[in-house]
């Protein structure tokens, strides 16, 4: 069984053709300069439609995440658990996606994270997120990550994220 | 006393609850027109003096509120669809007492209901909205269940909030829906088993997971004037507020709506939180409940979860919290989860709730939230009701 793919239309190719060579392209308003995702018709701060795309750093770190038992579609039952998470763009838009090609239990809050991409279809790269190279250097505690598995408060003590 | 309310004129009338089927195996119609009857009954209302008529149900489509009016046979010249899920219950009365106040209808029913189960619900969530559909669903998101589980996750690392906190409050509902005949989930719920129970979307497990379901709320609105001649208890509402798209550049949500209107709801009350007997929150997740307890002013942000902590919010305490069981132990029956609350506080304010009933509960806040998009529930709702003095 295949994965829901997004449906690309007017609004969002520019952003899937950049998947497509691995770029992760955000809106940015040409009238205040503010950066936008997901894909809009018009500016959300000030409803200017002069929209520019521009391929973004592509990092990030993660702002919240979940372990995903049960996902909401069969298709993704074979890698459970899912790791979900909301990732701030150092650009600055929250992005919803997961984080692949680490252990689960590792992820934590403030973990810093690259864009990755899987290919789904012909004109479809879907974006996740994987820990950059140092990202064991900003794990200066693992606090978040113990939060998901037990009763404990989480993270109060990382960094990375205010 | 407080003063004139910005619903003066208008009062809650009747009430209905259609019977909860897990699965729900019935048509969402069915459900519709049992919750409708049972409201005009309570309001001994008959049906031809309906002339307003308010839908919320996600089942709905292609059939809409006014094809209802059709089904179900009611002429009327004021019709509503609910748009803001679990906020429209909410809303719809809201809007609702205005008509009546300006003399667009004299009588309205609002109801809500749907037949959902587990696999139905999700797929609803994967096409809820454009930015869902083409931006969420691509990935294992595990529905709003996933979505959620973001917000707890984050709230805790901000706040400290703990799943011993959190438990307390889903366990708190057990016991009264066990004193509730038509809640669906009615053995006893331990916090050890809340604790420990199958992993869902960590931090969220199966207990604060609501039950899809199949049910239908309705309540019956009219002039007060009129409502006097059928010598049934009243509700009033003496203050209500709605927002939505709130924070609209944040993605995980910690600050909902409620905080944008709480002010003028309690001003416009004339009272405040400490002076409600029953709290009937929109309870899709403890962690929401949570929330809505620091938006709504019942204490300070990221204090949510202490507050809930030390307090008796069963139906011997006060305020007393989602005194049927809420969403989370009668079940969720799609766009109903706006409308339970509101019709288990008229309940509780008429005097009817039976074994769960608040002794003295004269004064209650209902609370809605709804519309899950790009990570986060765009619509929020709240109202203040009061039974009325004979």
């Amino acid at each position: 069984m295949s994965k829901p793919l997004p449906r690309v239309s007017e609004v969002n190719r520019a952003f899937y053709e950049g998947a497509l060579k691995g770029e992760l392209r955000l809106q940015q308003c040409e009238a205040c300069r503010k950066w936008i995702y997901f894909p809009r018709v018009a500016c959300p701060h000030c409803l200017e439609d002069r929209l520019g795309w521009v391929t973004a750093s592509g990092r990030g770190s993660v702002y919240s995440f979940a372990l995903v038992h049960r996902p909401q579609h069969p298709s993704f039952n074979g890698k459970i658990p899912i790791v979900l998470a909301a990732v701030a763009l150092a650009e600055g838009p929250v992005i919803i996606s997961e984080i692949t090609g680490v252990d689960p239990t590792q992820v934590f809050i403030g973990m810093p994270v690259e864009a990755v991409w899987e290919q789904r279809s012909e004109e479809v790269a879907v974006v996740h997120f994987r820990p950059t190279a140092d990202w064991r250097s900003r794990a200066s505690s693992r606090e978040g990550r113990a939060a998901a598995f037990s009763g404990n408060p989480g993270g109060a003590g990382l960094s990375g994220e205010r | 006393m407080p003063g004139p309310s910005a619903f003066d004129g208008v009062v809650i009338a009747g009430y209905g609850q259609s019977p909860y089927h897990k699965r729900g195996h019935r048509h969402p119609l069915w459900y519709v027109a049992e919750a409708i009857r049972r409201a005009l009954a309570s309001a001994a209302v008959k049906k031809s003096a309906v002339d307003g008529l308010a839908v919320t149900s996600f089942q709905m489509p292609p059939d809409n509120a006014t094809t209802v009016a059709e089904h179900l046979g009611f002429a009327v010249r004021w019709v509503f669809q609910g748009i803001h899920g679990g906020a429209s219950g909410i809303i719809s009365i809201l809007s609702a007492a205005r008509a009546i106040q300006h003399g667009d209808a004299e009588v309205v029913v609002c109801v809500a209901a749907d037949a959902f189960d587990v696999a139905q619900h999700m797929d609803l969530m994967d096409r809820f909205n454009v930015s869902m559909r083409d931006y969420v669903a691509c990935y294992g998101f595990g529905g709003a269940n996933g979505l959620f589980a973001l917000v707890e996750q984050r709230h805790r690392h901000e706040y400290g909030t703990t799943r011993e906190q959190l438990g307390s409050l889903a366990v708190t509902q057990r016991r009264h829906a066990m004193l509730n005949p038509n809640a669906l989930l009615r053995t006893p719920l331990t916090l050890e088993e809340y604790l420990t129970a199958r992993p869902i979307a960590l931090p969220i497990r199966l207990y604060d997971c609501v039950l899809p379901c199949g049910g239908g709320d309705a309540v019956v609105l009219m002039s007060e004037e009129r409502a006097r001649l059928r010598n049934v208890p009243l509700v009033r509402i003496l203050a209500g507020g709605q927002r939505h798209n709130h924070r609209p550049e944040e993605v995980v949500v910690l600050k909902q709506g409620w905080e944008a209107y709480r002010d003028q709801l309690w001003a416009d009350a004339g009272l405040g939180p400490e002076d409600v007997d029953i709290v009937e929150l929109y309870d899709d997740y403890p962690i929401m409940e949570v929330i809505q307890f620091e938006d709504l002013g019942f204490c300070q942000k990221g204090e949510g979860g202490p507050w809930c902590a030390v307090r008796d919010l069963s139906i011997a305490g006060r305020p007393a919290l989602n005194t049927g069981g809420g969403q989370l132990s009668a079940g969720q029956a799609g766009a109903a989860g706006g409308m339970i609350g509101v019709v288990e506080a008229i309940s509780q304010l008429r005097g009817d709730a039976g074994a769960r009933q608040v002794s003295g509960a004269r004064t209650a806040l209902c609370s809605g939230f709804g519309m899950v998009a790009y990570g986060r529930g765009l619509s929020t709702s709240a109202a203040v009701l009061q039974a009325a003095r004979q």
